[in-house]
């Protein structure tokens, strides 16, 4: 909301106020708090919070694994410092975590940069979906106490994905690539995705997906430096951005980054 | 162990205030209860503010804000000019803290966070207030609607790794409709609650120190809810010491970066009738 802050500032504000002001009583008595049902892990770079004899429980020592493996090789593709220790606290159903789930799974997770912290749902079954969320989450951690506030969703959501460890799971940027080649026909022109009121109006899936997709192509191709100096472009600037770092218009990375992808699944690459 | 030295200071300061205000009382002792207050008052008063901040990652309801919440106590300090008539008030109060030590706090513990962390805040306030409803169901008992002006400014620093930070400046203002009870039933002592809602916005300026280009200035809004109570204790005929606590809390929205605030603030402090 109010990306293109620039434009209407003022109706922007109001927007917000509006927003904020016309609910219920949470309105007037503030977020809630999170319980004190806990037991704390310590993992490296990892607090784990988890309900006491849960799956999250059981397997917190696999996760401490992934995650902070997931840290080291956020740190070296982003080429970024950051040593700060993350809070993760795992709920053990979408209730408990204050999710709604709207029908549409019982995995979700969220991350709280500025607090250091981050929140899912961990259910069973261990397997890649479950640890590629948490490394999201994570990722969404690094990247921002490393640069600071993403200009778009799209490079907020996409980065949190494109630099994905591949070591524990196989959901990292060689499956992204594959799924973008194997859906091409259901992704919209990037100019739309950058755009964040159009953001929230694509199937999530297809807006995740892609955009990470597209930035560990420029990551593979052109190193870290470029991609961070465009992580801070807003959606009215994206465009514009994009040709004065990479020298080509987004529609002409656009175009090699499908070929790129192509190529990848006929090299045998991808998945 | 830190918020208990802090704790003591603050109780000090309190007791400090007592006695440099109780010779005043005890030659004033016997002075009659004043009815309905009237008059210009300037109070000035120290104590400390208790922050918070939580992340807010959605701003639609409910509100979904981290378990974690970065906070810590600081010196404050408020100075208030009130003009008050029968059945109507005009206050104007200015407010400062600063808080430092930040800590990251859940109800299961705290952990400490790199040193540099801390917030600032300055505020004004304007209100008027009328009470319409004057000695009700008992004696001394009056019932207030105001409107609340603000405006103030607020700074949090975050200190991520010795090389890492970044800094979210606002400057905001507001307005929101206030309600009072006022209870003036003791000659030397008056007491009044507020509770007080209300729309801000907020023009905010972000830095961090991994590049230039994440220096940025967006704008926002938000709600805040506020609570007081305070009791001034009759000292003199033209001496009062001044007690409140004030507490609340509010959430910032802003594209890719809204957050919820907290406070509690305890001041003592010495008002003067003229």
């Amino acid at each position: 909301m109010c990306a293109s802050g620039k434009a209407r500032p003022l109706v922007c504000a109001l927007s917000w106020v509006l927003f904020a002001v016309a609910g219920g009583c949470q309105s007037v008595l503030g977020p809630t708090q999170a319980d004190t049902n806990w037991r704390v892990h310590d993992r490296d770079h990892f607090s784990f919070h988890v309900r006491p004899d849960s799956f999250a429980e059981r397997h917190v020592d696999v996760f401490g694994e992934v995650l902070n493996d997931q840290y080291a090789i956020t740190l070296a593709k982003m080429d970024v410092r950051y040593g700060g220790r993350i809070a993760a606290y795992l709920y053990d159903s979408v209730a408990d975590a204050g999710f709604t789930s709207g029908g549409q799974g019982s995995r979700f997770g969220t991350a709280y940069p500025r607090t250091e912290a981050i929140k899912a749902t961990v259910l069973p079954p261990l397997d890649a979906n479950l640890l590629s969320l948490l490394a999201h989450e994570i990722n969404h951690v690094i990247v921002q106490n490393a640069l600071g506030r993403p200009g778009t969703s799209f490079m907020n959501e996409g980065l949190a994905s494109a630099v994905l460890s591949e070591r524990h799971h196989d959901l990292g940027p060689r499956f992204l690539h594959a799924w973008a080649n194997t859906h091409r026909a259901r992704i919209p022109p990037l100019a739309r995705l950058v755009d964040d009121d159009e953001w929230s109006r694509v199937v999530q899936e297809v807006a995740y997906n892609a955009s990470a997709s597209f930035l560990a192509y420029l990551l593979e191709s052109y190193g870290a430096d470029p991609v961070k100096q465009l992580y801070y472009a807003p959606s009215e600037a994206f465009a514009r951005r994009f040709g004065e770092i990479f020298q080509q218009s987004l529609e002409e990375a656009e175009g090699a980054w499908v070929a790129y992808c192509a190529d990848l699944l006929q090299a045998g690459t991808g998945f | 162990m830190a918020g208990t030295s802090r704790a003591r200071r603050a109780a000090g300061i309190v007791c400090l205030l007592t006695v440099a205000a109780a010779p005043v009382r005890a030659q004033d002792a016997a002075a009659p209860g004043s009815g309905e207050p009237q008059g210009v008052r300037w109070t000035v008063g120290v104590g400390y503010e208790q922050f918070g901040f939580r992340d807010v990652a959605r701003a639609s309801r409910p509100v979904d804000a981290s378990p974690v919440t970065l906070s810590g106590w600081g010196p404050a300090v408020r100075a208030r000019h009130s003009r008050l008539r029968p059945g109507r008030l005009q206050q104007f109060d200015v407010s400062a803290s600063r808080v430092g030590g930040l800590s990251y706090d859940t109800r299961a513990g705290s952990r400490a966070t790199p040193s540099g962390n801390r917030a600032a805040r300055l505020e004004a306030r304007y209100e008027y207030r009328r009470y319409p409803f004057t000695d009700l169901l008992m004696t001394g008992l009056d019932a207030g609607l105001g409107v609340l002006g603000s405006g103030g400014w607020t700074s949090i620093s975050r200190v991520m790794s010795p090389a890492l930070d970044s800094r979210d400046r606002a400057l905001g203002t507001g307005i929101a409709a206030v309600a009072a009870l006022r209870m003036r039933r003791w000659d030397r002592v008056d007491v009044t609650g507020t509770w007080s809602y209300g729309g801000v916005i907020t023009r905010r300026r972000l830095q961090h120190s991994a590049s230039g280009l994440a220096s940025s200035g967006l704008w926002g809004g938000g709600w805040q809810a506020d609570w007081s109570v305070g009791a001034d204790v009759r000292t003199s005929h033209r001496t009062r010491l001044s007690l409140e606590a004030l507490g609340g809390g509010g959430v910032r929205l802003a594209s890719h970066q809204s957050h919820a605030l907290s406070r509690t603030r305890l001041t003592v402090g010495v008002t003067h009738v003229r």
